[in-house]
């Protein structure tokens, strides 16, 4: 194309557009979209072959353009001409800037940054080294509390956008409800903060209940107890095992309790434990009462090893499965093998009937025969499994 | 429930592994490919057995169900038992069945397999031409086997009478393998065998 002719055509697409030198291999001007002007500048290589033309902007430009470039790479190999280019180029540009213009509509910004000046005034008067963790658009901070003895508490605190109208959400690791916040509009992370620490003083005694229980006993269940976890599933040797659930507020009451493995085993115990509950003592710790209403002793981690009580079940050879733990065993002594509820369950249902000389389903009970010993054995169907 | 069995398949190879470093001419399992549901075995002939000194391939299948259904499985190397077909392969033993218990394992369903070789039960029969042949004719059915076991098995000392006559019959043009199966079921009589392939 004439050197004439493709002026006359990019004057027609970017009037603002100039050649800086007489053999037109290099442009430099504005382009103007939607009401606003951007830098470029084209460099032609001499023949002017506009399919190898190097693009520069300014910053602006190279923003809306950055995740473009292969779009603007195929556009320049498949147009004809320089001018027919710079017309795609500019549909290109509309089009980001379009988005752009809605995606930064979404997020008013002058109110934001008072409430992040808010915040950031809050966090200081309570104190930097009590902040543990705050996201990058300072709507959800996590506050930490050190006890007595060392342990560490988390709150985490998710500001309204409307924040401090409406009162934030907070989740804790605290065993009991959820904090009631008290809130007004006058309210600060700080009343949060002190509220939070009041709780954690109603909790403090549950804390030393189960750090004893963790210390003294294997803990079967959970793996790794975290504050929030009310519940011990303690071993007791011979594939069973006792869970007992604490009650956060009063924790030297009596506890839920619940046997788990074979008959033999923790009938006997759960007889003594019920003969006995008259002597329950409330001034005296959850554990030594247990000691001494099922007149054991714990195996502890001074005496013995977790793989001693954390044998792997008969059926499907793993210890844990989908999360849970053996906590069946088959009621022959000699046996005593364990298995997970969910694969005894399945063995028992995928036996023949024929095996048994009346149905073997009755009161929500399947029965058959230990997969080892075979000797009877028997599950309850669990409604919540 | 795939999950589970392909865990327990892990542990089971783990410990076949681990017996096989202790015991001689044990049972073995290995892999076939990295899903865990197929593998093959492999089982020593028990001694003072015709299959003695051979060694029989064995394809085990998971089911998906596995352990509370049994694997699959089936002789790839050609024998001849009154429990196994001598066409297919299949085997019959209660285990594999409705016998099938959780706590039995890759190694323990071989070694009853091993044990099945031993000592068949010819009143159950897989194959019914071979069960007819132990139960009226133990010499011929000892001879055969031995025969099978050193042509597809690896045994050593096979009998040069049994050989002469399957080349006998190859050299009529016929395929050996078919020649081999008409003798075996005609208690080795040439004739009857050549009428057997002809019809």
């Amino acid at each position: 194309m004439a050197t004439l002719e493709q002026s006359q055509a990019v004057y027609e697409v970017c009037p603002r557009l100039v050649p800086l030198n007489r053999q037109q291999t290099c442009w430099d001007g504005l382009i103007c979209v939607k009401g606003q002007d951007l830098h470029l500048r084209i460099e032609l290589p001499d023949d002017r072959d506009h399919r190898r033309a190097k693009l520069l902007g300014d910053w602006l430009l190279n923003q809306h353009l950055r995740s473009y470039r292969h779009l603007i790479g195929q556009r320049l190999q498949n147009t004809p001409d320089l001018a027919t280019f710079l017309s795609e180029l500019k549909n290109i540009l509309e089009h980001t800037m379009q988005h752009q213009s809605e995606a930064s509509k979404s997020q008013p910004s002058v109110t934001m940054a008072t409430q992040c000046s808010q915040v950031i005034g809050d966090i200081g008067r309570l104190g930097w080294e009590k902040l543990s963790s705050i996201d990058p658009s300072f709507s959800s901070l996590q506050l930490i509390s050190e006890g007595p003895n060392g342990s560490k508490h988390y709150i985490t605190v998710h500001l309204d956008p409307q924040h401090p109208v409406v009162a934030p959400t907070c989740t804790t690791d605290l065993p009991g409800e959820t904090l009631e916040l008290h809130w007004t509009h006058q309210s600060t992370l700080a009343d949060i903060y002190t509220q939070f620490e009041e709780s954690l003083g109603k909790y403090r005694e549950f804390w030393d209940t189960v750090a004893e229980i963790d210390e003294q006993t294997w803990v079967l269940e959970p793996e790794r107890p975290m504050p929030s976890d009310r519940s011990r599933r303690i071993a007791l040797g011979n594939n069973s095992s006792v869970q007992v659930t604490v009650d956060p507020l009063y924790p030297k009451m009596l506890p839920e309790f619940k046997f788990l493995g074979a008959d033999h085993v923790i009938n006997p115990m759960r007889d003594k434990l019920n003969a006995n509950l008259k002597d329950w003592d409330t001034g005296r710790s959850l554990l030594s009462n247990l000691k001494t209403l099922l007149d054991i002793q714990f195996p502890s981690p001074q005496s013995s090893s977790r793989e001693d009580f954390s044998e792997e079940c008969g059926i499907c050879y793993s210890y844990r499965l989908e999360g849970a733990i053996p906590d069946r065993a088959c009621d022959n002594p000699q046996c005593n093998k364990p298995y997970h509820y969910s694969c005894l369950y399945e063995w028992l249902s995928s036996l023949p009937s024929g095996h048994q000389t009346i149905s073997k389903y009755g009161f929500n009970t399947i029965f058959g025969n230990c997969p080892y010993c075979d000797v009877p054995i028997k599950i309850k169907r669990e409604n919540n499994r | 429930m795939a999950t589970i069995a392909a865990s327990r398949i892990k542990r089971e190879l783990k410990e076949v592994k681990a017996d096989a470093e202790l015991i001689k001419d044990d049972v073995s399992v290995e892999l076939m490919d990295n899903s865990y549901l197929a593998l093959t075995g492999e089982i020593p002939g028990p001694k003072d057995t015709p299959y003695e000194g051979g060694t029989f391939h064995l394809k085990i299948i998971i089911p998906e169900t596995y352990p509370f259904n049994p694997p699959q499985v089936s002789f790839t190397t050609k024998i001849w038992h009154p429990n196994i077909s001598s066409v297919t392969g299949a085997i019959c033993l209660d285990i594999l069945k409705d016998q099938w218990a959780a706590a039995m394992t890759l190694r323990t369903v071989l070694l009853s397999v091993q044990a099945l070789l031993s000592l068949p039960e010819p009143d159950d029969p897989q194959d019914a031409v071979v069960a007819q042949q132990y139960k009226e004719n133990q010499d011929a059915y000892r001879r055969t086997a031995r025969h099978w076991a050193c042509a597809y098995a690896g045994a050593k000392s096979s009998s040069r009478e049994l050989d002469e006559k399957v080349e006998r019959i190859t050299e009529m043009g016929f395929n050996e393998s078919d020649a081999r199966d008409a003798l075996s079921s005609t208690d080795w009589d040439v004739g009857r065998a050549v009428e057997k392939l002809m019809s």
